[in-house]
């Protein structure tokens, strides 16, 4: 037997079982502080959170966006908000030290079809189905993706420049794209002021209420501008694919439109794809913080009136 | 008189405090393994104890095993 070598191990009774290491967490920390300066984040939170800065971050951001309409939002668009130090996601590139990336994408499209609105609204004036059309897919665009006819119709093309090469060129079939767009989107739109005049002169109560929510939602659009990516983080998105639709917007149930769609939906992930929106910012700039969480209260805004205006559109749902 | 329970609510200052804690890796929760180390004699003769013991075991294994070639670009340790 071995001879004791005097040393005595130490007694763990009372020794903590877990600890948390926040060496990686400098930016949620600074976040959490910079929320409960601004009064973005409820203290309350704080022990629901476990006292985490991450948990309480997370519950701030969630309480924001339930302020901001995002039970109306989920009723037509299904979108993720994430907070992260790495703008794209799928990759660790572009990665910017003591910065954090807001991003808004979809998980799925939202589906909105316009075509017996339009037909409507045609009857109250010719050229109020072009402003309408402009107004709500103008409105939604500012913030994310939405896929119509136009992007149908640069799909077609591309479709025909591959055919030309082929022998049997006559053997393929295209979608009619072309002829599932309303005659009266070709028209100019009317100014602000004449759209408000022809719907207050109108008898048919749905238009007026149509017109006045596509009114209501481009102005809730234009409160902020969508921050523009900056070159050096636009840098991690050099290989990648366009932003996923947030919103597809057809005319008739499977109609062309949609066709080209679900077509094209085929190639949509074949890369990584940019995000719908994406705002720098610096958790340790009040300012910054606060700029970005008024940016995601506009989209939110936006969408929510989207959502408020899709819940009247004739047709939109119950259409066979 | 009846004295009220701690308040489990906190407060903005509070939560600031801790926060502030946290960033300066002072806060309780948030103590490295490291910093208690630097702190603890008894945690550096026990850490001591054991990393003789994983060596003097990992020698004994060496010397057990089989020789077998390293991997390209690798050091033999000396």
């Amino acid at each position: 037997m071995g001879r004791p070598s005097g040393v005595v191990m130490p007694k763990l009774d009372g020794v903590a079982a877990e600890y948390r290491m926040w060496a990686e967490d400098k930016l949620a920390i600074e976040l959490a502080e910079s929320l409960t300066t601004l009064g973005l984040a409820e203290p309350s939170a704080w022990e629901e959170a476990k006292r985490s800065p991450t948990g309480y971050a997370h519950t701030a951001l969630n309480r924001w966006i339930a302020l901001h309409g995002g039970e109306l939002v989920r009723q037509n668009f299904a979108l993720n908000v994430t907070i992260s130090d790495c703008p794209d996601p799928y990759s660790s590139e572009g990665e910017r030290r003591g910065l954090l990336y807001l991003l808004v994408d979809p998980e799925s499209a939202g589906y909105m079809i316009l075509g017996p609105t339009l037909e409507m609204l045609g009857d109250v004036h010719p050229r109020l189905p072009v402003t309408f059309y402009s107004l709500l897919v103008g409105a939604i665009q500012r913030w994310v993706r939405v896929y119509d006819h136009r992007d149908a119709l640069d799909r077609l093309e591309m479709w025909r420049e591959w055919a030309e090469g082929e022998a049997d060129q006559d053997e393929y079939e295209f979608p009619d794209v072309e002829g599932c767009v309303p005659p009266a989107l070709k028209l100019k739109p009317l100014s602000p002021w004449q759209v408000r005049r022809i719907a207050g002169g109108t008898d048919n109560q749905l238009s007026r209420q149509l017109v006045q929510a596509a009114l209501d939602l481009d102005s809730v659009s234009r409160r902020f501008r969508r921050p523009e990516i900056s070159e050096e983080t636009r840098e991690a998105f050099m290989d990648s694919n366009p932003p996923l639709p947030a919103l597809l917007v057809s005319f008739t149930r499977q109609d062309a439109v949609t066709g080209c769609f679900d077509e094209e939906s085929q190639t949509f992930l074949e890369a990584s794809p940019e995000p719908n929106m994406l705002v720098e910012f610096d958790p340790n700039n009040h300012a910054s913080v606060r700029r970005a969480f008024d940016i995601l209260a506009v989209l939110c805004e936006t969408m929510a009136a989207a959502s408020r205006l899709a819940a009247i559109l004739p047709g939109n749902t119950n259409e066979a | 008189m009846l004295q009220r329970g701690p308040k489990l609510t906190s407060t903005r200052e509070a939560v600031l405090a801790e926060l502030a804690l946290m960033l300066e890796g002072r806060h309780p929760d948030c103590e490295s393994l490291i910093g208690r180390f630097l702190r603890d004699p008894e945690y550096q003769q026990a850490t001591k104890i054991l990393s003789n013991a994983i060596q003097v075991e990992s020698y004994r294994r060496l010397a057990r095993r089989d020789e077998i070639p390293s991997p390209p670009g690798w050091l033999l340790p000396a």
